[in-house]
């Protein structure tokens, strides 16, 4: 019975230290399907004004490094703690990657890409699906609505203008920030200029005629364009 | 195409399955107009159209974006509970609306990028193999995954018409497949792989995947030229060399991400040209390309509402998953687009209709499928197509593949089952084993 387990004295032999140590954790790689693992990793806030500080967190299973796209001093590429912290201030786009290996595993990365606005950027089309139950969807009495939870964006990035999305022909009763307007399509919107895009944007449209709450299209989507305003600028 | 009329002009199904891409993702631009054009498909004719846009955990909407072929970072979500947030169904609304597919990305690679590549639309250079037979024979473009979750549930559905599994374990559970099928009904049938073939993975079929039934891919060209016709299988099954699989008998060519579409495409042109090659049994063979599952990529059409119920095992689906890539080529298949509501549990229908007794269905599982209005892909077939022209895949077969080798295989429960499998066949038929795939002595001393 002992050979079928494996563990018959005949097949006894001497193995070294490095070996039981380099089969047990084989075992319990099997076991634990041994990937690296990234448990978690943020950048807070992603989308910024140049030079403002972005928070770097991670939380990982393995050995991290990490790598940036430019380089940045305050955290030169290399490696880091399984678990740490860092806080950086791009003045340009940045790629933020996190390298994980295990001594028997395979390697796994996650990447922050971090966007530092400019003056001419494109617009940003702030999005509810009206299949996502965070968004709170909904659609009753004639008209349809949801919520964008803006997230991730610095206090210091800015709405300038609002209108509809580009090939998106309908009218929006947009509150935001306080404030409430519409926004048409081929119209620039001013009233939430000055405000922090970051934020709930509640965005309410009438259905169109013939569309009923079963073929409305699927999301909610207004154009924003930021700038940056510092606040001691206000 | 009538059961008669498959009786009596189609002697050989051949069927490839490769893994993990979806419709829009592959063959989407054909739509466009800066590419095919072709507006009797349902692919992307804007990619700025607002109801494509996927938001992001930012409230950011993410357009789809054309790019080209190349191995990704990692493989992308598509266990059932992130498929279910690709699909971003509203009980309220009653529907799929395709918005969760960027939300499913980040939340499960802790990535936040601007052009996550599960939005990533290929231009048509990246599919040379795929490109041509798009243009000369049947595109599917209403061709579904059989059930919202990944490759194991979906592979056997393909194969079984049913699954006891609801996500991708470690191996296979046993249970009847399509093999068994054709065996009670003394049906000549072949696998030719170009790897490990899939259903090693099964414990049951691990000698049967050792017989003469499962040959290497590199065998084809050869009994192609010297078995007679009364010799030569009805039904062929053809696999691609899995990246997932630790023992490679070539390079992986199964367009599982993060593995790039160029091998996998190379490995298709091989195929057709090696089965189109002999005219006389081309003339009688029906060609199916498709795919297991989504791979976790967008695609903009609801899918179909098929449930599925499996009690006993308690796997349970409202819906298809997302459309695949499908084409039907041979004689046989009209060019242009097809319509017809398919999945991969469609292949068993048409191999009912040509192989089983009259009026047999596949088995229950599948009538049921077909009760839930999925065809068989006889309905694509026509006797009046004379689709007799043939691609030519010399650029396909040409370009190099130009892209680096593919990115080591974060182990998954795929790879874990590849893993037990070869082992498996090299402890306990290792004279077979070895004889048949020698590759696997270096993989079993390691």
């Amino acid at each position: 019975m002992a050979d079928s387990i494996g563990i018959s004295p005949r097949r006894t032999k001497y193995l070294g230290p490095r070996t039981i140590i380099a089969g047990f954790a084989a075992a319990v790689c099997v076991l634990s399907a041994c990937n690296a693992q990234v448990k978690a990793f943020s950048a807070v806030p992603r989308h910024i004004c140049v030079g403002e500080p972005v928070h770097l967190q991670w939380n990982v299973v393995g050995s991290a490094s990490v790598t940036m796209t430019p380089p940045n001093t305050a955290l030169p590429d290399g490696p880091v703690e399984s678990e740490g912290q860092a806080t950086i201030a791009p003045t340009s786009r940045t790629v933020v990657a996190l390298h994980v290996t295990r001594t028997l595993g395979r390697p796994t990365t996650s990447i922050q890409e971090i966007e530092v606005r400019t003056p001419t950027e494109k617009p940003e089309a702030l999005t509810a699906s009206m299949g996502d139950a965070q968004a709170q969807p909904g659609c009753s009495g004639g008209k349809v609505w949801a919520t964008v939870r803006a997230e991730h964006f610095a206090a210091d990035v800015k709405v300038a203008t609002v209108t509809a999305h580009s090939g998106d022909g309908r009218i929006y009763d947009v509150q935001h920030a306080g404030r409430r307007a519409t926004v048409a399509p081929a119209t620039l919107t001013t009233v939430f200029a000055g405000t922090p895009i970051a934020g709930d944007w509640i965005l309410s449209t009438p259905l169109i005629d013939g569309q009923t709450c079963a073929t409305i299209p699927r999301n909610l989507v207004v154009d924003v364009i930021t700038q940056c305003v510092p606040e001691q600028d206000e | 195409m009538t059961t008669d009329e498959l009786k009596k002009n189609v002697d050989t199904i051949v069927v490839v399955i490769m893994e993990n891409r979806s419709f829009d993702h592959v063959l989407g631009h054909l739509r466009c107009p800066i590419y095919g054009n072709r507006r009797e498909v349902e692919g992307i004719e804007d990619v700025a159209n607002p109801d494509y846009l996927n938001p992001n955990n930012d409230g950011e909407g993410i357009a789809p974006f054309w790019t080209a072929d190349g191995p990704l970072n990692s493989d992308l979500p598509h266990d059932p509970e992130a498929v279910a947030k690709q699909l971003a169904y509203s009980q309220a609304m009653d529907r799929y609306f395709m918005t969760g597919f960027v939300k499913a990305f980040e939340d499960e690679f802790h990535t936040s990028v601007s052009n996550p590549p599960v939005m990533g639309l290929l231009q048509p250079d990246s599919i040379p193999a795929t490109g041509k037979l798009a243009a000369q024979y049947a595109v599917c473009d209403n061709w579904f995954a059989c059930i919202p979750t990944s490759t194991a549930p979906n592979r056997l559905m393909s194969m079984c018409g049913f699954t006891n599994h609801r996500d991708t374990g470690i191996l296979l559970p046993d249970q009847d497949t399509v093999y068994d099928w054709l065996l009670k009904r003394g049906i000549r049938w072949r696998v030719y792989a170009a790897g490990l073939p899939f259903f090693a993975l099964m414990p049951r079929l691990s000698t049967l995947v050792l017989t003469s039934h499962f040959r290497r891919l590199t065998d084809l060209p050869k009994d192609l030229a010297e078995e007679r016709p009364d010799d030569w299988p009805q039904v062929i099954f053809i696999e691609p060399d899995y990246n997932d699989c630790p023992v490679h008998l070539q390079p992986p060519c199964d367009n599982h991400p993060p593995l790039a579409m160029a091998p996998g495409e190379i490995f298709l042109a091989q195929v057709y040209k090696w089965v189109s090659s002999d005219a006389q049994r081309w003339s009688r063979t029906v060609f199916v390309v498709t795919y297991d599952e989504h791979g976790g990529f967008f695609d903009h059409v609801s899918p179909l509402r098929v449930k599925y119920r499996n009690s006993a095992y308690s796997v349970t689906f409202d819906s298809t998953g997302p459309r695949v890539p499908a084409i039907v080529a041979g004689p046989f298949a009209p060019r242009g687009v097809a319509k017809e509501p398919l999945d991969n549990t469609s292949t068993l229908q048409l191999i009912a209709e040509r192989f089983g007794n009259a009026g047999e269905a596949y088995s229950l599982e599948v009538a049921g499928r077909m009760h839930q209005n999925i065809k068989s892909v006889s309905s694509v077939l026509s006797v009046e197509a004379r689709n007799t022209d043939l691609c030519d895949m010399s650029a396909a077969l040409a370009k190099p593949i130009g892209i680096a080798p593919p990115y080591p295989t974060v182990p998954n429960n795929l790879r874990l089952s590849f893993d037990h499998a070869a082992k498996n066949l090299a402890a306990k038929h290792q004279a077979e084993a070895f004889a048949k795939y020698p590759e696997l002595r270096a993989y079993a001393k390691s």
